[in-house]
């Protein structure tokens, strides 16, 4: 029995596999392999939670901070160097980079007055750009704008060579990834490639954020319905981490592009699968019931500044759609309606009153 | 009491030629993909498959997973567990696949897209135990049956690869075994 089901197993996922050879090799000869050997993750790292632990990891910041101090006070820059790169980071703190064409820093300007309070005393100009990036993320660290753990961090490039854009961008992600995994902490890092134009600028400096968190609320208000204008001051104000989240869970296109905005995983929030388990668990709902479900991290609607999942789903057989609210931190149902023909499987409806504000939607409190 | 996979041997061997073209490969021999192709396009696959319940999915993953395995084929250091490598470059593309989709999809719901009128022809599955497989096992026994069965993997290095405890992944295979011993006992009886 057990090695007929073995073979059956094997057979049955070989005979079911695609033919896409030449597909694969001829998709590889248009790619660049990536010459740079990172270190690996440090998520399977055990995390230093004891006070010597932490004091290191602050130490060696502040040894790249100083660094960055010295290194900067020393070097030479050309006079007559002209830009031709800008590198956006923001995590609260919005910084803005020129480069020149071997990637030293031309120019440092804070976006904003979390930036001012970063960069205050640093000379970056005349330093590598890896130099640069290490000194500013332990700066970020030692004046608490980064925690050992559960971070984000938006990089954005503007280079006058698009086709390169991709390849810087993955190598600043590398050099960022590595001066966190250096220093045991964890970071997701979204990146994008920027093409700023006079208008993007003026909104940025109006939002007193920088050029590349601007383009990415300017995508955000673009791709996902939720937003329009009016809500690009509100999101301008939100962490680069609470950017992430939502970006991380918007709905795909509609054209079925691929996105180009790279998205890791974001730390600290409960995973949208727990947050979907957590409205089917109240509804004595089993997940083979469901016919569709979509789950998409949003700002709270309530002048609070929480994050919230909302969980639509919708049972096969059933015309009823569910609308529940969870809080991405604690995992707890904070709202819940429902909508249509069908009925509300846990617990007994209210009936609905003539005039009832929600227009038919049965309320479900939780 | 379980159902062995590869043998120690079977799997050393499988182990080391990967290990062999992915040398190859880091120095950009796109020959050397096709070959590894060869040798591993049913482990990539399956995976894909139990993860989406796709096959159209499943497909586009397993192509991405490759072209994956080329572009970083460099940082890939001989450990002798070659598969535990590709499987993890082939979960983070599980992963933003469904985050780009942003949607949790009933997995069944996938699996009726797949085979069933609405579909487009290449994403019918044709095998009748692979129906079987989809429509009974959960996503988490699929993955653990087809990363033992098909791919090799020990359970420990299962557990290793998912961040799921022992434990976890020998009950959930346990489980999906004892399904599966129920359809190829109804085919007999059938």
């Amino acid at each position: 029995m057990r090695k007929e089901l073995k073979e059956k197993l094997q057979g049955a996922f070989a005979e079911e596999t695609p033919d896409c050879k030449q597909n694969v090799i001829l998709a590889c000869e248009q790619v660049t392999q990536d010459p740079a050997p990172v270190k690996p993750s440090s998520q399977g790292r055990e995390r230093q939670s004891n006070f010597f632990g932490r004091l290191a990891t602050a130490l060696a910041c502040a040894f790249v901070f100083i660094l960055g101090i010295f290194v900067g006070s020393i070097l030479p820059v050309s006079q007559t160097a002209t830009a031709e790169t800008f590198v956006y980071l923001d995590v609260n703190p919005s910084i803005e980079l020129s480069l020149d064409e071997n990637n030293y820093v031309l120019s440092c300007n804070a976006a904003n007055d979390d930036a001012e309070a970063v960069l205050q005393n640093m000379q970056l100009k005349g330093v590598e750009i890896k130099t640069a990036l290490n000194a500013i993320v332990g700066a970020m660290y030692v004046k608490g704008y980064l925690a050992a753990e559960d971070n984000s961090m938006l990089i954005s490039v503007d280079t006058n060579d698009a086709k390169n854009t991709g390849l810087f961008l993955t190598y600043l992600t590398d050099q960022v990834n590595q001066v966190f995994a250096d220093s045991d902490m964890e970071c997701s890092i979204i990146a994008q490639g920027v093409s700023a134009d006079e208008e993007l600028k003026r909104r940025a400096e109006e939002n007193g954020v920088s050029v590349g968190k601007m383009q990415l609320v300017e995508k955000m208000i673009d791709e996902i319905e939720e937003f329009d204008e009016n809500s690009r001051a509100q999101l301008s104000q939100m962490s680069i981490k609470e950017l992430n989240l939502i970006y991380a869970t918007k709905p795909e296109k509609e054209d079925g592009k691929k996105d180009d905005v790279i998205s890791g995983n974001v730390g600290g929030y409960v995973s949208t699968n727990d947050a979907l388990a957590t409205v089917l668990t109240a509804l004595s709902i089993e997940q083979n019931s469901v016919e569709w479900s979509k789950v998409s991290a949003l700002p709270a609607h309530r002048g609070d500044m929480r994050m919230i999942y909302a969980v639509t789903l919708k049972l096969k057989n059933d015309y009823t759609v569910y609308r529940y609210e969870v809080d991405c931190v604690t995992g707890e149902i904070v709202d819940g309606n429902t909508q249509g023909g069908g009925e509300q499987p846990n617990e007994p409806n209210e009936p609905n009153e003539p005039n009832d504000p929600n227009g038919g939607f049965h309320s479900g409190s939780h | 009491m379980f159902v062995c996979a590869l043998t120690t041997e079977e799997t050393e061997t499988k182990n080391s030629r990967i290990e062999a073209l992915l040398a190859l490969i880091a120095r950009g021999d796109t020959a050397a993909v096709g070959r590894l192709y060869d040798l591993i396009k049913t482990d990539v696959f399956a995976y894909a498959l139990s993860k989406t319940g796709n096959k159209q999915d499943a497909d586009d993953i397993m192509q991405d997973t490759f072209v994956k395995i080329f572009k970083f084929a460099k940082q890939y250091t001989p450990k002798g567990k070659p598969m535990a490598w590709i499987i993890t470059i082939e979960l983070n593309l599980i992963r933003r696949h469904f985050q780009v989709n942003a949607r949790t999809v009933s997995l069944e719901g996938q699996y009726e897209r797949a085979f069933m009128n609405e579909s487009p022809e290449q994403s019918v599955i044709n095998n009748a135990f692979l129906k079987e497989l989809l429509l009974r096992l959960n996503e988490d026994e699929r993955e653990v049956i087809s990363l033992h069965i098909v791919s090799g993997m020990k359970h420990r290095e299962i557990a290793k690869v998912l961040g799921k405890p022992l434990s976890t992944v020998l009950s959930k295979y346990n489980r999906a075994i004892k399904k599966l011993q129920l359809v190829v006992k109804e085919e007999r009886n059938a």
